[in-house]
């Protein structure tokens, strides 16, 4: 009873440092096997994101091959101690859906801008540090309830606000709101390593 | 370091790409300014990526979109610093709204000291965007919010009943919220604000100068 979800997990987590290492080649040697794995595995994954966004399947099929044309030129810029390459893959698959609907950048910060207020220095072993936090937080969203997770991902993913969410599921706006709060906070503290 | 925050709600939905472009805009500069709530954001993003791990049931034609791939396409450079950064105390993602200066603004008198000029986002041209201007000691007039008002301070300072706002920080006033931010002595306080629905002032005066200015 105990060993199957672990297993699972586990080989969740070695797809997910497999696919670091698939991005990683692409970024530093072009290498097209590589990136044919990469496109096999995230090209789906981004249509439907895009999907349940509102696109229509054939704009989700075009910003999709766009996402994933991003995602073989700028490979060079994947950092691992940054974000695992899913993480990296959604925000240039959101960008693109920002820049498609508003035909301009979405905003956001600079690390060039001359006013910005760098990171604390990161530690020398990010890159396993991001990848033992995204494993951890994977786990800690199975363990939430299918209500928690439904929520979860109304707002962050499909990017639904607290009142959509509260007309749709016929909650209290006040309610939404605070089970939202709470679980982020247990995704957070997974993050965080307090669990 | 800031001190005041943006909502965690706000942070979560820059980072799932929700938020209208002024609500954005503001977000964006607060992050220049703050490594602790870009912490928030990239919590939120791997949220995101675990997300998009799990949506596989979207069958793509692999090898046809494969087969018209364009692998011949250069590798995009990686972004550098330009060679001069213009100094300005400006946050870059603002600057194509308002330019690069503080000092090239043409502001409109709204009320005895303070001015006011309206920002205009291009996806969402009704938005309520704009920056505010309060000479040093002047205040606000005392007003209420019919929607949740987002402020960041760009130059200076000021304080309200609920605290000191220096540069970079955020104030997030709801309808329930009554203040007067007054700038603080020593110099003007400049501020970049959202509104979602308009102020309600309560002055008569007030009322009938927001009608002839701020539209």
């Amino acid at each position: 009873m105990t060993g199957k979800p672990i297993t699972a997990d586990e080989d969740a987590a070695a797809v997910r440092a497999r696919l670091t290492v698939l991005l990683r080649a692409v970024g530093e040697r072009r290498d097209r096997v590589a990136f044919t794995e990469i496109f096999t595995h995230f090209a789906p994954r981004v249509r439907g994101y895009l999907g349940r966004l509102g696109a229509t399947p054939i704009e989700a099929e075009e910003i999709a091959q766009d996402v994933m044309v991003t995602v073989w030129r700028r490979a060079e810029l994947f950092d691992p101690a940054q974000a695992s390459a899913s993480t990296w893959i959604f925000t240039i698959a959101r960008n693109r859906r920002i820049d498609a609907i508003r035909r301009q950048r979405r905003p956001d910060f600079d690390p060039n801008d001359p006013i910005f207020v760098p990171d604390p220095e990161p530690a020398p072993d990010a890159a396993l540090q991001t990848a033992t936090r995204e494993n951890r937080l994977h786990a800690a969203l199975k363990d939430l309830s299918d209500d928690q997770r439904a929520l979860l991902q109304q707002a962050f993913f499909a990017g639904k606000s607290h009142s959509e969410i509260a007309a749709a599921t016929k909650l209290p706006l006040g309610t939404v709101k605070s089970r939202l709060r709470l679980a982020f906070v247990r995704l957070r503290k997974a993050l965080e390593g307090d669990v | 370091m800031t001190q005041h925050h943006p909502t965690e709600e706000y942070l979560l939905h820059h980072a799932a790409g929700a938020l209208p472009e002024g609500q954005a805009l503001l977000v964006a500069a607060h992050l220049t300014f703050c490594p602790e709530c870009r912490e928030t954001v990239r919590q939120a993003e791997a949220l995101g990526g675990a997300f998009l791990e799990e949506d596989a049931a979207n069958p793509v034609d692999v090898v046809a979109a494969l087969a018209r791939f364009p692998f011949d396409l250069p590798p995009e450079a990686p972004q550098v610093a330009p060679a001069a950064a213009p100094i300005s105390d400006i946050p870059l993602p603002l600057q194509p709204y308002m330019g690069a200066r503080l000092s090239g603004i043409r502001w409109r008198t709204f009320w005895p000291g303070m001015q006011t000029v309206r920002i205009h986002t291009k996806s969402d041209p009704a938005a309520d965007v704009s920056l505010l201007r309060l000479a040093s000691g002047k205040g606000m007039p005392i007003h209420t919010h019919g929607g949740d008002e987002l402020t960041i301070v760009l130059h200076g300072s000021y304080t309200d009943e609920t605290g000191q706002y220096s540069v970079g920080d955020v104030a997030t006033a709801d309808p329930t919220l009554t203040h007067r931010p007054i700038a603080d002595a020593g110099g003007h306080c400049v501020c970049f604000t959202v509104i979602e629905a308009p102020l309600k002032f309560a002055s008569p005066w007030a009322r009938l100068a927001e009608r002839f200015l701020f539209r």
